[in-house]
């Protein structure tokens, strides 16, 4: 082995960038559909790619948490489709965001048992760590939370992470904190990027309560850019029971939802509707 | 005076001496404060660097002194330095060239190297195992490693000598001085056992490598790693074992021993995976390679070996294919985690049975063997009967909140939080929960239950509040605290 040359390179760089991935060095599945057809009809692939880097942005300033939902949702259902544990890579200190709590991913649907978290100083950190993770086979994803330096996630970064799953089949979810709307039109090698806002839920009428209670999580889902696809905006609902996504109602042609208790069963037969 | 150099010893100063009269005698002398913590410490590192001779060394604390000397085990090691006098000699010219001066003395026990190094004639002596008793026998009674009074009682009765108690019984002697007297002459002498506590314990398996010329380069050493871990990994594999944990000593010419530890989950015997841990453990050194004058001596050891299963390799087929992913590949780049970022920093989850939100969960190092966990289960515990989830982000220490609009025994309808008004549209709950009765609330420290509720505000932003303390009792006003955020 020339050791020389592979510690002279600075550190992001360490090892020689991968090649250029051939159709048969993919394996499985290419991708895995988000369980809504229309969601799905939107996608290239006819569902969320893998061996890609997605990238989620919060359209506004208190729209982490509802942006960590919708990637929580994206992972839950790659989760579900492939083996191995999850690579949960975050900045040691979470910034103002608080963090992830495992009872609360598990109340969300997805399995903190697969969850392999690591802590690190810095945002470089961070991606390395999400290299590394993408080279070794045995990982069903890995997730970056870019709390406070998400400048360190440039285009160089990203084509960096790109390269390296479509190498090895793995699938990267990038969750950038700062910038919102206006930096999300940054250009990185990601091949799709989501926007996410929380919306008000269905409110659920308890009975002797002047205050409803809350409904599934609801969020404006836009898919601001992606490769082969086009963009789009959807209401989404995410359940946690049945990993599934549900659009919450058409939002260009369609009257809002009226304000009655709509419970996910109702959901789904408004989209045969 | 502690301690005096050897010029001012000839000038008739003596340790024990008082300063002024040290002065008097010898004006010209050159006074530093006594630093026993400072002395301690460069004797350990002095240590340390013997064990380019010996695997197993030690700082020699006989009495109840501060320390003052070496102790090595040299058993089968003289050999390899072309026997106990050349071995003497290297070791007295390599201190020679660090400026120390050293008094040596090898020995068939530790308590004939002892005696021999302090009171022997000469610095440089090697005791051969038939003239034990005759070597010790001029030397002082102190030579025993006994404590002054003991030396002072014996000398009142005549005893001054080793060669005085030769041959006397030891039932009258133990009853007089005490047991030890009998103790340390039976290890100067061979007769009983005497353990020496190294500094660690030596590894069963090490490779090493000498240097005719120092090396200084970052890249040598890192090609000097390679070759230690190949012959390492040879190594391991004839005696069918792998390792936990890894050490690399690097020993400066200066004396200075540089050492490095990896740590990893699974047994290791591959070199590659070894030379991979200790490059980027030593690219995560905050300080830069300081190799000084150069390394002269490398040696890399197996610690912590445990017997290895061997494993068929797969032979290069099936391999993607395998079910269950590939546990191996995970485990190693989890060792580089850990080594590069502290394997506190890589962890899994397992629930906790408590209520208390903070003590839910627990965080194990990846290095424990992974066992599946009933999280659904887990959470219908925490929940008890009532569906208020928990939040995706827990924000650590709660966040006091302004509330604006109270309504007793339900949540808020307008609170402040970072400085922005959130009016609430949505509420569930509320959750009670009391603290474990043998502890507070973990950050607050208060004993009060908490009533939390998981509300939502008009723009659709989830939060989980709590309120501590009741409306009902007079003088107590409730605070409202935010502990989480929902996706």
């Amino acid at each position: 082995m020339n050791m020389k040359r592979l510690s002279s390179s600075p550190p992001t760089g360490r090892q020689d960038p991968p090649r250029r991935p051939s159709p048969a060095a993919r394996r499985g599945p290419v991708a895995v559909p988000l369980g809504e057809p229309r969601l799905d009809a939107a996608l290239p692939e006819g569902g969320l790619e893998l061996g890609v880097v997605h990238e989620i942005v919060p359209a506004g300033p208190g729209d982490m948490a509802a942006t960590l939902g919708f990637g929580l949702g994206l992972l839950a259902r790659i989760a579900a489709a492939r083996p191995g544990p999850v690579l949960w890579a975050t900045t040691r200190d979470p910034g103002r965001h608080g963090t992830a709590y495992p009872p609360g991913l598990a109340a969300a649907g997805f399995d903190p048992g697969r969850l392999i978290h690591l802590a690190v100083g810095t945002a470089q950190d961070v991606l390395w760590a999400l290299e590394e993770g993408l080279a070794t086979p045995g990982f069903a994803a890995v997730l970056g939370i870019l709390a406070r330096d998400g400048r360190r996630y440039d285009f160089t970064a990203s084509r960096r992470l790109s390269l390296r799953a479509a190498a090895g089949g793995g699938t990267a979810i990038v969750l950038r904190a700062v910038g919102g709307a206006t930096d999300a039109a940054g250009t990185t090698a990601a091949a799709t990027r989501w926007a996410v806002a929380a919306r008000p839920s269905v409110p659920v009428r308890h009975p002797g309560h002047a205050m409803p209670g809350l409904g599934p999580p609801r969020w404006h889902v836009e898919l601001l850019r992606c490769k082969r696809g086009r963009p789009h905006d959807w209401l989404v609902e995410w359940d946690h029971e049945t990993l599934r996504f549900h659009l919450a109602a058409p939002l260009a042609d369609r009257a809002p939802v009226p304000q009655t208790a709509v419970r996910p069963q109702a959901a789904t037969g408004w989209r045969a509707a | 005076m502690t301690a005096v150099a050897a010029a001012a010893e000839r000038a008739g100063v003596t340790p024990g001496m008082a300063l002024a009269d040290a002065r008097a005698l010898c004006p010209a002398l050159a006074v530093a404060p006594a630093d026993p913590d400072g002395d301690a410490a460069a004797l350990g590192r002095l240590a340390l660097w013997c064990g380019r001779y010996s695997p197993w060394t030690a700082v020699d604390t006989p009495t109840a002194d501060a320390p003052d000397g070496i102790v090595l085990d040299i058993t089968g090691c003289a050999h390899l330095f072309g026997g106990e006098a050349a071995m003497l000699g290297d070791i007295a010219g390599r201190l020679a060239d660090f400026g120390l001066t050293a008094r040596l003395a090898a020995a068939p026990t530790p308590g004939a190297a002892w005696a021999v190094a302090r009171h022997g004639v000469g610095t440089r002596a090697i005791v051969p195992d038939d003239a034990l008793a005759e070597t010790l026998a001029p030397l002082p009674l102190a030579a025993l490693r006994l404590g002054t009074s003991v030396v002072e009682a014996m000398s009142r009765v005549g005893l001054k000598r080793v060669g005085d108690l030769l041959g006397k019984p030891a039932a009258p002697l133990a009853a007089r001085f005490g047991p030890r007297l009998v103790t340390r002459l039976d290890q100067a002498l061979g007769r009983q056992a005497e353990t020496v506590h190294g500094l660690a314990p030596p590894p069963r398996h090490e490779a090493r490598r000498v240097f005719a010329e120092p090396i200084v380069l970052r890249a040598d050493v890192e090609r000097t790693v390679a070759e230690l871990a190949d012959g390492l990994a040879a190594r391991l594999a004839d005696a069918g074992v792998g390792a936990r944990r890894l050490d690399l000593r690097l020993y400066r010419v200066d004396g200075r021993v540089r050492e490095t530890t990896v740590r990893t989950s699974a047994l290791c015997r591959e070199a590659a995976h070894m030379v991979r841990l200790f490059r980027e453990r030593l690219d995560a050194e905050v300080e830069e390679l300081d190799a000084g004058f150069g390394f002269d001596l490398a040696v890399l050891g197996a610690l912590a070996v445990e017997p290895a299963i061997a494993c068929q390799d797969g032979l290069g087929i099936a391999d993607a294919d395998r079910a269950g992913g590939h546990p191996d590949e995970v485990a190693r780049l989890l060792d580089r985690f850990g080594n590069r970022f502290g394997f506190d920093r890589v962890v899994r989850y397992v629930p906790r049975e408590s209520t208390v939100p903070e003590r839910a969960v627990r965080a194990v190092p990846v290095l424990d063997a992974a066992r599946p966990q009933d999280w659904p289960a887990h959470l219908r515990a925490l929940q008890g009967g009532r569906q208020i989830g928990r939040p995706l982000l827990l924000v650590l220490p709660p966040d006091p909140v302004t509330t604006l609009a109270e309504v007793p025994d339900g949540p808020p309808m307008l609170f402040e939080w970072r400085r922005r008004t959130h009016r609430v549209a949505r509420a569930d709950g509320p959750e009670r929960l009391a603290p474990e009765w043998w502890r507070p609330w973990a950050g607050t420290g208060s004993r009060t239950t908490r009533d939390y509720f998981r509300v939502e505000d008009t723009e659709g932003h989830r939060f989980w509040l709590y309120r501590e303390g009741l409306y009902d009792r007079p003088g107590d006003s409730p605070r409202w605290f935010l502990h989480g955020v929902y996706g």
